[in-house]
């Protein structure tokens, strides 16, 4: 696949946006590369326990995929909130896809890309929150588009803020409510 | 639950965790008065809030491309060079192993995947083959043989004799083993090891999980490579030297220079464990806690096997000591003091 310019990118998601469900299958592939290019960062120096502080970075995919220039500025918000959802869409599949792939059944040679990933708490942890979300959703809808935003849109406190219009103090009391509240949703009946 | 009332339960949260610790209660007592379900909905919450704090610390995106990184994947039914994976034998934070026929011998493999991100860095693969093909000269009957090693693009594996049995650590988790067996394991270990020892090769991660109880025999595995102890670490010297927390000599977890007489540390750690049926470090839970733990010191042998022989104890705490130069200076040394134990049966 040739590279996609960053003005596709940004017509895909106005796209989206305006109710064109196709855009979100030429976003997709888009969002799947940007996948490996950082899985292959993590395979080389990155570890665990000291990465990626939240320190006001948008999503990489979204940084490097959209060309900010192009987007005017009081629309910044809403295209952090709608890159948000379409990240949420896309991992959510890919997890899920991932999880339930079925195995082929001739043998053949292994490559990096089509290895199927291990039956992963990661994968497994972003499909619970997907769907805990979707209850959150319904009782607190502010509360659970922080969590969109910032565990699927990648976004940080402050970014935050400024897409849903409220103080970083409201995000951080929301976000760390709604973490609470997933964690016992999530494992709350094996604690008990 | 409706809105409103979810509403109130995030106000109350927060101002709950904003309170110290000895406040909190109070304060919910009186703020929620006898709305009892409301004062168990917030204790049964603040009861995660620990666990929160890390909690989605990354974004999901950074989740996946983990999972991608780690990802040796479940391989089952591939073909890995001549090699057809068959199953999932296990899963370690170091490699993924599959029971696999060698289709061109026609035989049962084991296979160990290694976590495609070593592929990234040309010195560990270097590393990684030369150990490799130091230990591959290894030849005993109680050494694991290591058959071959390849790669299919960006996943490096080992293929070793496939063993079938129990890991000491499964048998050592329904308790300690009589003293004659732990004089008979120790003996075929000790054997092993004298053998390696003098081709020059350290294991360097002697524990229970790395020993395989066969029938009537015993087989060490995972020998001298590094990649196997701690492949998800940076290629640095010091973190080459580590092992496994628990069974790691002073001198390992100091980063300071290894030898023999580090396996001879880990043999004391593993005797202890067969005969006691406890672990030596019980508080090396991690190796921050094993490096803070340096002084530590096991307790005596006799403390949960009164009537252990003195021999058997001298053998043990003289593996254990914390200076390489007043343990056992050699594997053949360790072969004399077993024999006095045994005689004294």
């Amino acid at each position: 696949m040739p590279d996609a310019l960053p003005q596709d990118i940004t017509r895909l998601l106005r796209l989206w946006n305006a109710g064109n469900a196709e855009a979100l299958d030429g976003l997709t592939p888009l969002v799947y590369r940007e996948l490996h290019h950082l899985a292959v960062r993590y395979m080389g120096r990155e570890r665990p326990d000291h990465t990626l502080q939240a320190t006001g970075l948008v999503n990489e995919v979204f940084v490097r995929l959209i060309d900010w220039q192009k987007v005017e500025w009081q629309n910044r918000s809403h295209f952090f909130g709608v890159s948000a959802q379409v990240m949420r869409r896309i991992l959510v599949d890919y997890a899920r896809s991932r999880l339930y792939a079925k195995r082929g059944g001739n043998a053949r040679p292994v490559s990096l890309d089509d290895v199927p990933l291990p039956l992963d708490n990661n994968l497994t942890d972003i499909l619970a929150v997907d769907m805990a979300l979707s209850r959150l959703a319904a009782l607190n809808p502010r509360t659970a588009q922080v969590v969109e935003l910032r565990y699927f849109g990648g976004l940080s406190v402050e970014e935050t803020a400024e897409v849903l219009k409220v103080s970083t103090i409201t995000v951080i009391r929301n976000w760390n409510f709604a973490k609470v509240w997933l964690l016992r949703e999530l494992y709350g009946e094996q604690k008990a | 639950m409706n809105p409103d009332r979810m509403q109130r339960i995030e106000s109350l949260y927060g101002e709950t965790l904003a309170l110290p610790d000895g406040e909190r209660k109070a304060f919910l007592d009186r703020a929620c008065g006898d709305d009892r379900e409301l004062k168990q909905e917030l204790e049964s919450l603040l009861a995660y809030q620990e666990q929160a704090e890390s909690y989605m610390d990354r974004p999901a995106f950074h989740q996946v491309a983990q999972s991608l990184a780690d990802g040796t994947g479940v391989l089952v039914d591939r073909m890995l060079g001549r090699y057809q994976l068959l199953s999932l034998v296990g899963r370690g934070g170091t490699a993924s192993v599959y029971c696999a026929v060698d289709t061109r011998l026609n035989r049962l493999v084991a296979v160990k995947v290694l976590p495609a991100f070593i592929a990234s860095d040309r010195e560990r693969i270097e590393r990684f083959e030369n150990e490799a093909r130091a230990v591959a000269v290894l030849n005993h009957p109680h050494i694991c043989t290591l058959h071959d090693i390849g790669n299919e693009g960006e996943m490096y594996y080992l293929v070793f004799e496939y063993l079938v049995g129990e890991p000491l650590s499964d048998r050592l988790s329904r308790g300690a083993l009589p003293l004659s067996d732990t004089l008979d394991y120790a003996t075929q270990i000790v054997g092993a090891l004298a053998y390696a020892h003098d081709q020059g090769i350290i294991h360097l991660d002697l524990k229970p999980s790395n020993i395989m109880l066969m029938r009537n025999t015993l087989k060490l595995f995972d020998f001298g490579i590094a990649e196997l102890r701690y492949p998800d670490a940076p290629a640095s010297p010091s973190v080459a030297a580590a092992g496994t927390p628990g069974y790691m000599s002073p001198e390992q977890m100091e980063s300071k220079e290894t030898d023999f007489r580090t396996d001879v540390f880990a043999l004391g750690v593993v005797m202890y464990e067969m005969i006691t049926g406890r672990f030596a470090f019980p508080s090396r839970g991690s190796l921050e806690a094993a490096v803070l733990n340096l002084k530590e010191c096991p307790p005596p042998i006799s403390k949960y096997q009164p009537d252990v022989p003195h021999e058997v104890e001298v053998l043990i705490s003289r593996c254990l000591a914390r200076n390489p130069s007043e343990r056992w200076q050699s594997m053949s040394e360790v072969q004399g003091q077993l024999r006095c134990c045994k005689s004294g049966l």
